[in-house]
């Protein structure tokens, strides 16, 4: 069975990458280089799409990676135990939310709220696609860093304690550090999540496939771009979308693979 | 008794007293800064975990106010839209409550089993074959749905031909549940019983005697048979 899985796994790459193959062999590098990306056979360049993608995701780690493990220290050590599993409940509960929730809640409230506050002509953009994806990803951070920083033995806090050492020194000091590699592995996977995220980025971010001038004006990212634009492709722009498809997969893949290194040396430390 | 006292004051200052005097005012001013810097730290972590709420209360509210007076029990038992430009009688979503039931249903009889059975063979293996799957595990644990849907939609690109699969619930189920295998895959496998759990002595099970099998089947599935019920993200 598990030969058979991974079977299916290279079929699965594979298929992607037969498919992207006739657009990749046209543009070659160029796919890469250029920022001019236009369903209706082309052409085809993929820059601006990689960069939103990018800018999103780092966006949404700035916000949810302190907020996360922030949160997950909270409900650990600084509300009443009896409070813990309904506040951590409650955290998770934000990851039962579909994806398109979000973006509906993200054009409903954010928007108006952005448009309101930065008196943007239209409230989509790539910062609010960055913070929808922030609040998407938060629960996957609460819940794994809560998870990795609860195995962290007990000992290790009330001997900081003994030597004097104050709750904040404790937690910054000791027990953070100890948890840095299963932290690490949040953060991957939580990136992971925002690098592919495609419904909510697509309702929120406007659809500009020109390289953006600031944070606030509005984009496209890969994932964004393959689920808006596969209804409408002809045969050549579903070999262009399997190539946005290919490069999404390495992007992730160099994440996760990024993420496995420093974990390994980190644990090493 | 105050004669004594005098006679005190007059001897020269004792330099270990005024050492351990200056030592406590020190590490009393230290420590009053130390204490407000952690009340600080801790009043940061209530508020990210009030910033974490927010969100959640605000989409809770945004669907409950816009979406209540919709809601009916017509509308949830109705399936054929209505040909009418009125909102309130759209007809309902019974279809759409059948199509989610199957497709969900669809992916956990195809993944909950597969998924269990390949975790228990990657926590239990070290060969090259387990590390190659499992790096590829940990990799498709990250891989967005839409390469998926790609994936999907590419083997169904003809689709006013006759094809084997279709463009069908059943495609639909099968591709959401390779998102599913890993999910199940890497729940499993991080949460399997503990080698102790397996037989008091420590040892690792041999994983393809029978006898094994059976005693790990009992231990590490029993062990953690609620990590084992992994309900799918609802994909939007």
């Amino acid at each position: 069975m598990a030969l058979v899985f991974g079977a299916i796994l290279l079929l699965f790459v594979w298929s992607v990458l037969s498919s992207a193959w006739p657009v990749i062999k046209q543009y070659n590098y160029h796919l890469l280089t250029s920022s001019v990306f236009s369903v209706g056979n082309g052409p085809y360049g993929a820059l601006t799409l990689i960069l939103d993608t990018l800018i999103t995701t780092a966006i949404a780690l700035v916000f949810a990676v302190p907020i996360g493990i922030g949160t997950a220290l909270a409900i650990l050590y600084v509300i009443p135990e009896r409070m813990r599993t309904i506040v951590s409940s409650t955290v998770e509960l934000l990851a039962a939310v579909p994806s398109v929730v979000y973006g509906l809640w993200g054009v409903v409230v954010f928007n108006g709220f952005f448009k309101n506050i930065f008196h943007q002509t239209v409230g989509f953009s790539i910062f609010l696609a960055g913070l929808v994806l922030a609040i998407m990803i938060l629960p996957t951070m609460v819940a794994i860093s809560r998870d990795v920083l609860a195995v962290v033995p007990r000992d290790l806090l009330e001997g900081a304690y003994s030597l004097g050492a104050t709750r904040s020194k404790a937690l910054t000091r000791v027990i953070v550090p100890t948890a840095r590699v299963g932290i690490f592995g949040a953060i991957a996977l939580a990136a992971g999540r925002a690098l592919g995220e495609t419904i909510a980025v697509a309702m929120v971010i406007g659809f500009n496939t020109y390289l953006p001038h600031s944070l606030f004006s509005s984009g496209a990212t890969l994932a964004s771009m393959i689920a808006v634009k596969f209804g409408e492709a002809t045969t050549q722009d579903l070999s262009a979308l399997a190539a946005l498809a290919l490069m999404l997969m390495i992007i992730t893949a160099a994440v996760n693979a990024g993420a496995r290194l420093l974990t390994r040396k980190a644990g090493a430390r | 008794m105050t004669d004594t006292m005098n006679s005190l004051n007059f001897l020269p200052p004792d330099p270990i007293l005024e050492r351990r005097a200056e030592i406590q005012r020190l590490s009393a001013q230290s420590l009053r800064r130390r204490q407000s810097f952690s009340r600080g730290f801790e009043f940061a972590m209530a508020l990210a975990l009030t910033i974490a709420l927010i969100p959640l209360v605000s989409i809770l509210y945004s669907l409950v106010s816009k979406g209540w007076r919709y809601l009916s029990w017509p509308f949830i038992t109705v399936s054929r839209p209505r040909a009418t430009r009125v909102l309130s009688s759209i007809g309902g979503i019974w279809n759409a409550v059948i199509g989610t039931i199957v497709i969900v249903g669809l992916a956990a009889i195809v993944a909950i089993p597969v998924g269990i059975t390949i975790a228990v063979y990657l926590s239990e293996s070290n060969g090259r074959v387990a590390n190659a799957l499992r790096a590829a595990v940990e990799i498709m644990t990250g891989m967005p749905s839409i390469l998926l849907g790609v994936f999907g939609r590419r083997n169904n690109r003809h689709e006013n031909e006759p094809s084997v699969l279709g463009y069908c619930r059943l495609l639909r189920a099968f591709d959401f549940d390779r998102a599913g295998y890993c999910e199940i895959l890497r729940a499993c496998t991080a949460r399997c019983a503990p080698d102790a759990a397996r037989g008091g002595s420590g040892t690792r099970c041999a994983f393809l005697e029978s006898d094994a099998w059976h005693h790990f089947a009992r231990r590490t599935t029993g062990h953690h048979h609620g990590d084992f019920v992994v309900v799918g993200p609802g994909d939007g």
